[in-house]
């Protein structure tokens, strides 16, 4: 992705290059469909044409009716729509069940709500990042208004079994919102099968453009407006949509439609083929389980390293890695990933760890220079510490 | 940790030229040691010199290192700058000195802080070792 440097870029839960075919249907929407999808007119007409047959993708991506999805500028947006629309709805009864390990999007949101006043219960995770299904089911039939679970973690790439959870909110009367951010094109969804009320999505993470995401709000799903205006899809999120960025979402859900299955194939083999060459040191350690993990992803915590040092030198230097970390500053303040600390991890773990995520550009070659590199410079870092 | 990684630093990080890891010298003569818990780093500082006492000269500095990426340089650094000196002259280095050669921000003085104990720690030890 950089013209300048030489990198490898392995960075792909963070976002993705645009999908072939993307730019090319924005480009026609900003073209040949300018005018507003609301306006009755031919024009108008056009242009909202464009939005139903993206909506028709990625109705058909997800197992949803069309018309229950709602644009927004991404997942955080809708995220903030699903659990603020749903708190402020139910009011002074809402008890809102999470996780500890999910995005800030859902955590920072519901710590605003609960300081004004919202009940709110966390979750911990197992060693493996997985949400003990009895305990939820304790809390859920405890009286729990909706429960918010990311189905892929951003960090570690530990599938939650969303299934299962949809049928425990089923049993006691629960909503069930889904972050899918990043299980969106990689992992099947199906809102009706695992009995989910409100899907959160963004299309930057599918080979999509960024500023544009969607909330699948199930039919008799009651949720109150955050974003008020002009009374755009059904109330609930009011303001002109952007037709070219819609068009490009449903370009890329087209096309991971397409791929799905072939990709996550050859990601998951591309992903163990890069921990062959990194499990060659001592001190290394994968986080979370190869059996629950998405395909992309491969977290890796490694001893004797400091994880700001590991992070600057790999994306630094002659041959860059784009790779990122939950939290590369000081274990020691405590600014070491939540996530893998909620797992189990020690501090200086959970502050030396580094996430590749792999995605459609990501090859053989890529991957054994990336593993190569990597394990050369822990082995340089152990050495600058006095480290055998 | 910055977006902004200090140009100052972080070629020397890349690529140190005076890890104990790299250097051949066997008989050290003074090692000093220094701790920053907050920031989790450590920093180990050896010198080898010639002759006894404040007028001995350094042949030889080396640093081990574990910490952010700033630790690593602030350390090459100070050995750059102690090598063909007196250990009386080394003690002349100050944090001010490390500070403006490596541009280092005010949330990076810590890494300099480190290093300058270790450096004093070693400078007293090769004294009285040779002295």
């Amino acid at each position: 992705m950089s013209a300048t440097r030489d990198v490898r870029y392995l960075d792909h839960a963070a976002t993705t290059p645009l999908a072939p075919g993307v730019f090319e249907a924005m480009q026609q929407a900003l073209l040949e469909t300018p005018a507003n999808p609301a306006s009755l007119h031919g024009p108008g007409r056009a242009a909202a044409e464009q939005v139903e047959m993206a909506a028709d993708t990625l109705g058909t991506l997800v197992n949803a009716r069309p018309r229950d999805l709602i644009w927004t500028s991404g997942a955080t947006e809708s995220i903030n729509l699903a659990l603020k629309g749903a708190a402020e709805f139910v009011g002074d009864a809402a008890h809102l069940v999470s996780v500890v390990t999910e995005h800030s999007a859902t955590l920072d949101t519901l710590a605003w709500l609960e300081r004004r006043g919202t009940r709110v219960t966390r979750l911990g995770v197992d060693s493996a990042g997985r949400l003990d299904l009895d305990a939820l089911e304790t809390v859920v039939a405890d009286g729990a208004t909706l429960v918010s679970v990311m189905h892929v973690n951003n960090e570690t790439g530990v599938i939650q079994d969303i299934e299962a959870i949809g049928a425990i909110c089923g049993r006691h009367g629960a909503l069930l919102h889904v972050d899918a951010a990043q299980s969106l094109g990689r992992l099947p969804i199906d809102c009706a099968r695992m009995n989910i009320a409100l899907l959160s999505v963004s299309a930057h993470k599918i080979g999509g453009p960024k500023g544009i995401g969607a909330l699948f709000v199930r039919p008799r799903t009651g949720i109150a407006a955050q974003v008020h205006g002009g009374g755009q899809q059904r109330g609930l999120r009011s303001g002109t949509l952007a037709t070219h960025q819609i068009a490009g979402f449903g370009a890329a859900a087209r096309r991971v439609a397409e791929t799905r299955d072939s990709e996550h194939q050859r990601l998951a083999a591309l992903r163990d083929r890069l921990w062959a060459h990194i499990e060659t040191l001592d001190g290394v350690m994968r986080n979370g389980e190869r059996a629950h993990l998405a395909a992309p992803f491969l977290n890796v915590s490694v001893a004797d390293v400091h994880g700001e040092a590991l992070l600057v030198g790999l994306t630094e230097g002659a041959l860059a890695l784009a790779v990122s970390s939950g939290a590369a500053c000081s274990a020691a303040k405590g600014q070491s990933s939540y996530v893998l600390r909620a797992m189990g991890r020690t501090p200086r773990e959970a502050g030396a760890s580094i996430r590749f995520s792999l995605g459609s550009d990501t090859d053989t070659a890529a991957v054994d220079e990336a593993g190569a590199r990597f394990v050369a410079e822990v082995r340089r870092l152990r050495a600058l510490a006095g480290v055998a | 940790m910055s977006r902004d990684r200090g140009a100052g630093w972080l070629s020397r990080f890349l690529a140190p030229r005076h890890a104990i890891a790299e250097c051949a010298i066997i008989q050290w003569h003074g090692l000093g040691e220094a701790d920053t818990p907050g920031e989790d780093a450590h920093c180990r500082i050896q010198l080898a010199c010639e002759h006894g006492g404040d007028d001995g000269r350094i042949v030889a500095a080396a640093f081990a290192a574990f910490g952010p990426p700033v630790v690593v340089a602030c350390a090459d650094w100070v050995c750059e700058q102690v090598e063909d000196r007196t250990i009386k002259d080394a003690r002349s280095l100050n944090l001010r000195a490390i500070e403006q050669a490596l541009a280092l921000a005010a949330g990076e003085r810590y890494a300099a802080l480190l290093v300058m104990d270790a450096l004093d720690m070693a400078l007293a030890r090769a004294s009285s070792n040779l002295g």
